[in-house]
């Protein structure tokens, strides 16, 4: 715990380049602390408009970005968006009704999450609220588009959908005590350190990011989440968010939570919620 | 393109050279140099499941490093002490504090005490 509190003083230490007292660095604040990160950003990486945050590595790697745009005009994500409309327009609940019958109309959608829902005192991410639709329609187990069962399904859906949000700006909402804990217990996953390379989040992404881990450009603290799903072209097939995040926290040598676990869906606030203001823009594609 | 590089510098420079093929000569001869420990340090250093040094370090003859920690040249000259190497090998957070994000290879037990041992050997002829 205090090696947490620590790196996280390091963060605002460095991000504001001075000695600043312990509370101002590591204030309880949502807005104030992700302002924090964008000075973060903005110290090193002067040059970068903040409007490129949402690229990811591409947004400070000036060769990967224009192979990257190139691969951009004709995106390899069409085909999954594609797929994802069908199933998304096709699908039918056991009841007979449509996935729309408790998530509403696609278009927009995605842009509404994650959010902090009042009455479970939880976040809720996309991915789960059509997980647990289908649940509570009384869905066969094998038939649920779950991480494990039908992991396909779910990030071509996920695809579609963010192309339905695509080009919107990215308003996470903090209005409660309950959503503003949820966002400090994101900020605590993001620094902590985990498993036997006892590396966080913020080492590798925030403190190193820009560097490189072998051929790995690192991308920085911010665009995490903007383009997710995203075609990874060297694994040649969709990512969704919380697969991403598993495999980041399995890398340092642990047994990482599972997707959709709450821990994941409070970081994933923690990171969505830093994202506010930058445009949306998945699926994309990634290296 | 990955394994093809790693093939070369390690098993591979030896057949190489045995077939005649001047290239390799350079990397066949800063290897004959090396101790047997050194040269497994070696492998280590640079194979991926173990040591992984280079995912984070520059060190001559490896490709593709990463740039997260500082470049491994001169040992000799900053460690004289081969103790206070294996020491930061065995566990950084000694000497950088808590934040660094080299990891504890001993004291996670991600690398045995012999292979720490190798490793320095192999970091102190650099
Ligand atoms: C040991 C290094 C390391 C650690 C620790 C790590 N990551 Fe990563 N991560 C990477 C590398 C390498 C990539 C691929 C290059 C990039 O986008 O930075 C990556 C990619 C990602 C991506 C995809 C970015 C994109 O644009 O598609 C996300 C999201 C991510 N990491 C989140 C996390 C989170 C959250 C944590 C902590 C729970 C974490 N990472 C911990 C190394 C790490
Ligand atoms: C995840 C990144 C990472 C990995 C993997 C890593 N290191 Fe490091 N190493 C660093 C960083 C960063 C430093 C600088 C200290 C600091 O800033 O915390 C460092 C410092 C060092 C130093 C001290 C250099 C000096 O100038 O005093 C030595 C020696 C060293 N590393 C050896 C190794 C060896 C040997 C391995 C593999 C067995 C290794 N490192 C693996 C990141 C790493």
């Amino acid at each position: 715990m205090k090696r947490l509190i620590s790196s996280m003083l390091a963060a605002s230490v460095l991000a504001t380049g001075g000695a600043i007292a312990a509370d101002a660095a590591n204030p309880s604040d949502p807005e104030e602390f992700r302002q924090l990160m964008v000075e973060f950003y903005e110290d090193r990486y002067p040059d970068v408009p903040f409007e490129d945050y949402n690229m990811g590595v591409y947004a400070i790697d000036d060769d990967a970005r224009s192979q990257w745009e190139g691969m951009m005009i004709f995106p390899q994500t069409d085909e999954y968006v594609a797929k994802g409309e069908a199933l998304w327009n096709e699908y039918t609940l056991p009841n007979g009704k449509k996935l729309s019958s408790c998530l509403g109309e696609a278009k927009g959608l995605r842009a509404k999450y994650p959010y902090f829902n009042e009455k479970d005192g939880k976040v809720h991410s996309l991915g789960l609220d059509i997980i647990n639709c289908q649940k509570n329609a009384g869905e066969a187990a094998d038939k649920v588009w779950d991480p494990k069962n039908n992991y396909k399904k779910l990030a071509n859906v996920l695809a579609y959908l963010a192309s339905e949000s695509n080009g919107m700006t990215n308003q996470v909402q903090i209005n409660s005590e309950g959503a503003k804990a949820a966002y400090n217990r994101g900020k605590e996953a993001w620094f902590r350190r985990t498993g036997r390379l006892d590396n966080s989040c913020a080492d590798c992404h925030q403190y190193h990011g820009g560097k490189y881990a072998r051929a790995e450009h690192l991308h920085m603290n911010l665009g995490n989440t903007t383009h997710m799903p995203v075609f990874r072209y060297s694994k040649g097939s969709m990512f969704t968010l919380h697969k991403r995040m598993y495999g980041c926290v399995r890398d340092t040598g642990t047994i990482p939570p599972k997707q959709y676990s709450d821990y994941l869906r409070d970081l994933e606030f923690f990171m969505s919620y830093n994202d506010n203001e930058l445009e949306l823009n998945g699926p994309n594609i990634r290296k | 393109m990955k394994k093809f590089t790693s093939v070369i510098t390690t098993a591979g420079a030896a057949a190489l050279l045995a077939a005649g093929m001047g290239f390799s000569g350079a990397v066949a001869a800063q290897e004959e140099g090396l101790s047997d420990s050194a040269k497994k340090g070696k492998e280590l250093a640079f194979g991926r499941s173990k040591g992984n040094c280079l995912a984070c370090h520059q060190i001559q003859g490896g490709n593709l490093a990463g740039n997260i920690g500082p470049a491994l040249i001169a040992m000799k000259a900053r460690y004289p002490d081969r103790e206070e190497l294996k020491k930061v090998i065995y566990d950084p957070r000694d000497k950088f504090g808590d934040q660094t994000i080299m990891p504890p290879f001993g004291a996670h037990k991600l690398l045995s005490d012999e292979e720490i041992e190798a490793i320095t050997d192999y970091i102190l002829t650099l």
